[in-house]
């Protein structure tokens, strides 16, 4: 159970001084869930492409259950591997049906036709995403939630067994977010999916992982258990920015809470007598 | 979902019989009056003769013409539209008609070409070089041919190759009026020993479009989805073009510059059966051939005995179609 799924070797990006990625290892244990943080700008998008075999390395290798990325043809990772990306297009007047049914192109061969088995994939995906309802409407119709989970739909119905999502809750209200990630933790309970995502809500991430890669200027700090390497320190280094960790009552997970800055400070600074009405805190 | 799939079928069904009957139209109208008789006499009874005979004998390869590069350019209009990512996007963008034009006038005035039979080979060769060339201007730089890349090279290598071609006319006054009537664009010339030769063009275009339908449609996903499924987008986007070329090259070739049919009728398709490239191309080798055939119909139609050429005929009726059918689906879209 604990086999390695997918692997980064001594991953590098770019050249000189400061590359994008920096000699990245980490080993991605089969069916777990996991999650990449780090600042804007500190290559966890660019490490999750390259994971995908979307930029090449210049360093290093991906090895996709112990095989190096690049020497696989390009379709036979796609019957393994899907990756959802940051802002894909939609397609001008198609349906939600159509766009899921894409994700089978690389169950196909040049000329092969549409087969039972896809009609199978596509109804288990617009399921499983609670879709199969506005299977007929059209994608730029949908709010950004159903969006989603359409995007979701289609990396369901290449039915692979790995799934890379870069921010999967990015522009989505809180709601939306919490549904988007329970659907991707009833994927990875019920089939066994591996899953790695980019998170920019690291209390989201705690919660829903098995295990955090940590960033920084391409680099990784630390990686594990959620409960062991969430820190003030971590923290601290990852974003620069000062914090007490607590413990979710809700989920047990380490929750990470921002010290006030000075500027939200000033603004509790009582402005005339009624400082009491703010609650008074330990300024 | 089986409610779409009916729809679809009708829809398949209303325009393929559509064609048929614009087929027989062409081949009974024209500027000699014909009736339904003779034309079935002209078509199965190959002893038969006759002035009508004949005539209606001489309609049979611009008919077929008409198909061949209706159904041509929607394919080519649907390529390059997924290509560039460009709604807009037409063969014009390729630097096709542009090139080809430019290789015509260039060939008269230095090799003195007159016939149209000569201008098949020069228009494809040259129509190849320009498309090549934008394929090569546009793949300059980081990151290899980009939508936008290929649309402005498109744009620059078309109004170079253009004011080439004004440049070698301007004091060229009898070359003018021989290649105004190329530039027009029309299946009048047509001929089954001018056909012949370019079919296997079209059909290895048509064969690099079907290889490379599924990978557009991969394609008009963004880049990283299409890597993502497997599909490579250089692959994709090199095939689709070079499928464009020998298409658009040999329509060009054999009828002129025909423009608005590659830019319209993926539209009027997608509007009709989604977004979905296989159904758009498919649909489109039905609607194409309407459009052209249906132009040169009217055209000989309204004025006759004289002939107006398809290459006018088709913005002029297209366009409001097009409008109709636009306004049509976003009405159908808000309720």
């Amino acid at each position: 159970m604990t086999s390695t799924m997918l692997s980064a070797r001594n991953v590098t990006i770019g050249y000189g001084e400061f590359p994008v990625l920096h000699a990245l290892d980490c080993d991605i244990p089969r069916g777990s869930m996991g999650s990449i943080i780090g600042a804007n700008g500190c290559g966890k998008s660019t490490f999750l492409k390259a994971l995908a075999r979307l930029l090449p390395v210049h360093q290093g290798a991906v090895l996709l259950e112990g095989r190096a990325i690049g020497t696989l043809p390009t379709k036979q990772v796609a019957r393994t591997l899907g990756i959802l990306p940051q802002s894909p297009l939609v397609p001008e007047g198609i349906t939600v049906e159509g766009l899921v049914s894409r994700g089978r192109y690389p169950h196909h061969g040049m000329f092969g036709g549409w087969t039972s088995q896809d009609d199978a994939a596509v109804t288990e995906a617009l399921s499983l995403t609670h879709m199969s309802e506005l299977a007929s409407s059209q994608v730029d119709e949908l709010s950004g939630g159903q969006r989603q989970r359409a995007w979701i739909a289609l990396s369901l119905a290449q039915q692979t067994d790995v799934l890379l999502l870069d921010e999967p809750t990015t522009y989505l209200d809180m709601t939306y977010q919490l549904e988007v990630l329970d659907l991707l933790a009833d994927l990875n309970a019920k089939k066994g999916t591996t899953i790695v995502m980019v998170l920019h809500d690291i209390n989201l991430a705690t919660r829903y992982s098995d295990w955090i890669l940590a960033m920084r200027d391409g680099r990784r700090l630390a990686m594990g258990k959620p409960a062991e390497i969430i820190t003030e320190s971590l923290i601290r280094d990852v974003f620069g920015m000062e914090s007490r960790v607590v413990l979710d009552p809700e989920s047990q997970t380490p929750t990470v809470m921002p010290l006030a800055t000075h500027s939200l400070r000033s603004r509790r600074e009582p402005k005339g007598q009624d400082f009491q009405e703010f609650g008074g805190g330990t300024l | 979902m089986e409610r779409k799939r009916g729809r679809a079928f009708l829809v398949v069904a209303i325009s393929a019989s559509v064609l048929l009957v614009l087929c027989l139209c062409s081949v009974g109208v024209g500027s000699r009056q014909v009736n339904v008789d003779q034309v079935v006499r002209a078509l199965s009874d190959g002893a038969a003769s006759g002035i009508d005979i004949d005539s209606i004998r001489l309609r049979v390869p611009r008919t077929l013409l008409g198909i061949v590069i209706g159904a041509a350019l929607a394919t080519a209009g649907a390529l390059m539209q997924a290509v560039t990512r460009n709604p807009l996007a037409d063969p014009t963008i390729l630097g096709l008609n542009s090139g080809a034009a430019c290789a015509i006038v260039v060939s008269m005035a230095v090799f003195g070409l007159t016939t149209p039979s000569q201008y098949v080979w020069v228009g494809l060769l040259g129509g190849t070089l320009g498309a090549a060339i934008v394929w090569c201007v546009g793949s300059l730089g980081r990151g290899g041919p980009s939508p936008l890349k290929l649309t402005l090279a498109g744009a620059v290598v078309g109004s170079m190759f253009s004011s080439i071609t004004t440049a070698v006319l301007l004091p060229r006054i009898e070359m003018m009026s021989t290649y105004r009537f190329w530039a027009v664009g029309g299946l009048s010339g047509a001929r089954f020993s001018t056909l012949l030769p370019i079919l296997p063009i079209v059909i290895a275009g048509f064969v690099c479009a079907v290889a490379v339908l599924p990978g557009l449609n991969a394609l008009s996903l963004g880049d990283d989805v299409a890597v993502g499924l497997g599909s490579s987008p250089r692959r994709t986007q090199l095939v689709a073009w070079v499928g464009a070329i020998l298409l658009c090259g040999a329509s060009t070739s054999l009828a002129g510059p025909i423009g608005f049919v590659g830019l319209v009728v993926p539209h009027v398709a997608r509007i009709l059966v989604g977004a979905d490239y296989k159904r758009i191309v498919a649909m489109g080798c039905l609607l194409g051939p309407i459009l052209l055939l249906g132009a040169d119909v009217l055209g000989r139609f309204l004025t006759r005995p004289a002939d107006v050429e398809v290459g006018i005929v088709t913005a002029v009726i297209g366009a409001p179609v097009f409008v109709g059918l636009v306004r049509m689906a976003a009405k159908g879209k808000a309720e």
